[in-house]
């Protein structure tokens, strides 16, 4: 019988290397841990309302102003100050933008434009859920929009989708593989890329982990930051052991500049960065490093 | 269901003729949740099933992550520290993931039922229609393992009036549903009695990190303090400590490691009984619970 009896987009397969049930993909990236690190930087409408709360989104009366200006701190310092520090330690990451917060991030353009780094299409803004079109064709209007106003400010094509909060809708897939999009970070099950079928056409899914992400563990969870950044730093060496014996490994760490860049908080993760950038064996990529390895 | 006649008041003197084997004093067992979750499940009228609209891909993936990856990592450190336990296995596991089922058959582990899927609750069912769940879950579990299934602990913690006679009328004989003690405790039904064995829902790593928000640094910090006051008590009367997991969380590198301190405490001491849910059972209907109370 079918491992997934009410969808037929994947197969299933362990990443068990001495007893696979499906060829994984290659995924020939140099050393043993591919860290990457996927800067989530969104747009807030005052007055947008999502078809359901996401994690943070705007929770007080209209208007939220403290929030929402809170917010516009990923487009200000907090950005500044991880462009730096990405330019200090050399290293690649993959900037996910919802398209409604281009207009503001025109002190950017250098970061955005930067080769080193992968550019993926976030969405519209943080509240433009995929579940909430009316329709297919709704929808693939609205994800056409995105990428062709991303082309537009950037002046390059944008091939790689996240989903606002991860969120689908039944057509979400199939309207990605038949809007161009070639690689998608919505799935949330493996550590390595595997392909997605779709009635469009097939598509990389690429690993994504809500779970470890700062948005989950930090705003939702309330964890403390140093016991945050200490369970992370564990799980990437857990990670080098792993695949010093197997394979590379993929540790996906999404994080939020209104989250992390937050000076309280920006010390910290900097250090801790700098640690991993040190680290025999670990080398940070983007979503195109990915997809080209 | 006389709720108020299913647990016996606490009494000192009835737990304290229990020994468990070799003189031990706590006893400590596994117990990793092995899931199945349907993308697109029946609808239920008590609760939805996934809290965004279809496809809840977020949640969902999640879950697979378990079966995927997130399994794989738990048995090897099982394996490292020398522990088999009790699987809570959705039946449909046999079905669907055979392969991760049986990793642990071949390791000795003991199965028993959780119901047919994670996403398929027991919420509205009528006592017919739960115990026909529970019956069939409970024989695919056994077609599987050529083992009779013993224990239950309902899908998604899920109930009805009838769930306790439902499962014993299916012959079972323990459960996992009562949180009550830490120490195994009988539970009177109108003809029958099921033992309680101690799952430790403070210690579940679903609810200590995802609804409790603890790190991970934070859970071996309340496992370590479960334990080490369990351990001092069990000098005076026997107790059990059950550590309740989710591959989907516990099996990502973050959270891992975690799991590796947790079992390498437990191994650090002699006095603890690394067991199976099973053999807990065995003990205390043998050696504790009254013939009076026991209407097997």
């Amino acid at each position: 019988m079918n491992a997934y009896p009410d969808h037929n987009l994947f197969a299933f397969r362990t990443l068990r290397p001495d007893r696979p049930s499906t060829a994984s993909i290659p995924c020939a990236m140099p050393g043993q841990v591919a860290v990457h690190l996927a800067v989530c930087i969104q747009d807030f409408p005052l007055t947008a309302k999502p078809q359901f709360a996401v994690p943070g989104m705007l929770d007080r009366p209209f208007p939220d102003l403290s929030n929402w200006t809170q917010r516009k701190t990923a487009l200000r310092e907090g950005l500044a100050r991880l462009e730096d520090l990405f330019d200090e330690l050399a290293i690649p990451v993959s900037l996910v933008v919802e398209s409604e917060a281009l207009d503001e991030l025109r002190p950017f353009e250098r970061l955005l434009r930067n080769d080193q780094h992968s550019v993926v299409a976030g969405g519209a803004h943080a509240a433009a859920l995929q579940s909430a079109f009316a329709d297919r064709e709704a929808e693939a209007r609205a994800v056409a929009g995105v990428l062709e106003r991303l082309h537009d400010a950037l002046g390059f094509p944008v091939d790689a989708w996240r989903s606002p909060s991860g969120v689908h809708s039944p057509h979400t897939l199939e309207v990605l593989a038949a809007s161009g999009v070639r690689t998608v970070l919505d799935l949330n099950n493996d550590e390595l890329p595997f392909v997605l079928e779709t009635a469009s056409g097939s598509l990389l899914a690429l690993p994504w982990q809500h779970f470890s992400s700062d948005l989950h563990c930090l705003h939702v969870c309330k964890q403390r930051l140093e016991d945050y950044l200490h369970d992370l730093t564990q799980g990437v060496r857990w990670l080098k052991a792993e695949a010093a014996q197997t394979e590379t490994r993929i540790m996906t760490l999404p994080i939020h500049p209104w989250i992390m860049a937050a000076p309280h908080r920006f010390r910290a993760f900097g250090a801790m960065l700098r640690e991993w950038s040190s680290m025999p064996g670990l080398n940070f990529v983007n979503a195109g490093r990915i997809v080209a390895g | 269901m006389d709720w108020q006649k299913l647990l016996a008041p606490w009494s000192e003197d009835e737990a304290r003729p229990l020994r468990w084997p070799e003189a031990k004093t706590l006893a400590f067992w596994l117990a990793p949740n092995i899931e199945y979750y349907e993308m697109a499940p029946h609808a239920n009228s008590v609760r939805a099933p996934w809290p965004r609209p279809f496809p809840d891909m977020q949640n969902w993936s999640w879950r697979d992550y378990g079966n995927r990856v997130g399994v794989w990592r738990c048995l090897e450190l099982f394996d490292k520290h020398g522990l088999k336990g009790s699987v809570s296995l959705n039946a449909a596991m046999c079905t669907h993931l055979p392969e991760v089922v049986q990793a642990f058959v071949d390791r000795g582990w003991e199965l028993f039922c959780h119901g047919q899927y994670n996403t398929r609750y027991l919420f509205g069912l009528t006592p017919d229609e739960e115990r026909a769940h529970i019956a069939s879950a409970c024989r695919e579990i056994e077609t599987f393992s050529a083992k009779r299934v013993r224990g239950f602990l309902s899908p998604a913690l899920t109930y009805n009036e009838s769930t306790l006679e439902s499962a014993a009328a299916c012959g079972i004989d323990y459960v996992f549903d009562v949180c009550a003690a830490d120490t195994v405790v009988p539970l009177k039904l109108q003809n029958s009695t099921l033992l309680a064995i101690p799952y430790s829902m403070e210690l579940n790593d679903f609810f200590a990190v995802v609804a409790g928000g603890l790190s991970a640094r934070a859970y071996v910090d309340r496992f370590k303090a479960q334990f080490d006051q369990l351990l001092e008590e069990s000098v005076l009367q026997p107790k059990v400590i059950g550590l309740p997991l989710h591959p989907y969380l516990i099996g990502m590198p973050q959270y891992v490691w975690a799991l590796d301190q947790m079992l390498a405490h437990v191994r650090k001491h002699d006095e603890v009984w690394c067991t199976r849910a099973q053999e807990i059972a065995d003990h205390v209907w043998q050696h504790a619970v009254p013939p009076d109370r026991a209407g097997r």
